[in-house]
């Protein structure tokens, strides 16, 4: 009997979630290579490794779950409401490679939130022309996170993705800012 | 004092503190703090706005927020 579940695509504005979205699902969002074109929400159905059918939410870009605008609202309303329906199950974080650093701020809070998280590094396409290269396996260390590294624009990269789902079956959520080593008596 | 408005072309410099209260939110968010290097890239004619490489990401901003963040020129 296949389960179904909640995934979010969380990140920066221009990083390729409709893109990854559209790949998952089949659909055909509108995209381009500006942000704010994606400004409330998108459905859609996806089906994972295992017969897992997933609801893949396809989100507005944000910088931080700090809102400024209508649209970076929609996210932090979803991500903050455990009873939402369409609260994730897992969040799906859109990093692209060119500007990671960047990036890993909302990461870091998504993971804090704990949600069970999985980094996805978009554009690795670009890699190779703008000369980067990344430690994945030492990333994935470092963050506790799982990692896929995809090409939306390639449609690679996505069989890695669909696995590192199943490998969230059963986790066990470590926030990365260690509350007991800061400040025990806070905390 | 020495701010992001003072760069010229290809130069960079090293964010110092700022008080949070001129600079905004989205800036932060961006990468725009203490101990990050900016550098600018380009302006637009009549130096407004300002297009900068802060931290690895690029961004452009009005010469009057690039006003209110003091840096330090790194020497080339």
């Amino acid at each position: 009997m296949a389960k179904q579940f909640n995934v979010a695509l969380i990140g920066n504005p221009n990083t390729g979630k409709t893109s990854v979205f559209n790949r998952l699902t089949g659909l055909n969002q509108q995209v381009g290579n500006y942000p704010g074109i994606t400004v409330e929400k998108k459905q859609g159905i996806c089906k994972l490794d295992r017969g897992v059918k997933a609801h893949v939410l396809d989100l507005p870009g944000t910088y931080s779950l700090n809102a400024s605008s209508l649209d970076e609202n929609v996210v932090i309303e979803l991500l903050l409401n455990k009873n939402d329906k369409d609260f994730p199950d897992v969040a799906v974080v859109v990093t692209d490679i060119e500007n990671l650093k960047r990036n890993l701020l909302l990461f870091t809070q998504i993971k804090d939130l704990g949600i069970p998280t999985i980094l996805v590094i978009n554009m690795a396409d670009r890699m190779k022309r703008k000369a980067i290269t990344l430690d994945v396996a030492a990333l994935e260390l470092r963050l506790e996170t799982k990692i896929a590294l995809i090409s939306s624009r390639e449609n690679r990269g996505f069989e890695s993705f669909k696995k590192a789902h199943h490998q969230l079956q059963n986790p066990i959520c470590y926030a990365l800012f260690k509350r007991f080593k800061y400040c025990p008596r806070v905390f | 004092m020495v701010t992001i408005a003072s760069l010229k072309k290809g130069q960079r410099g090293i964010i110092k503190e700022f008080s949070v209260d001129i600079v905004p939110l989205k800036l932060l968010e961006m990468g725009c703090l203490p101990g990050n290097e900016v550098a600018l890239v380009q302006t637009a004619p009549f130096q407004d706005p300002m297009y900068l490489n802060v931290n690895g990401a690029h961004l452009a901003i009005r010469k009057e927020t690039a006003a209110q963040i003091e840096i330090e020129i790194i020497k080339q």
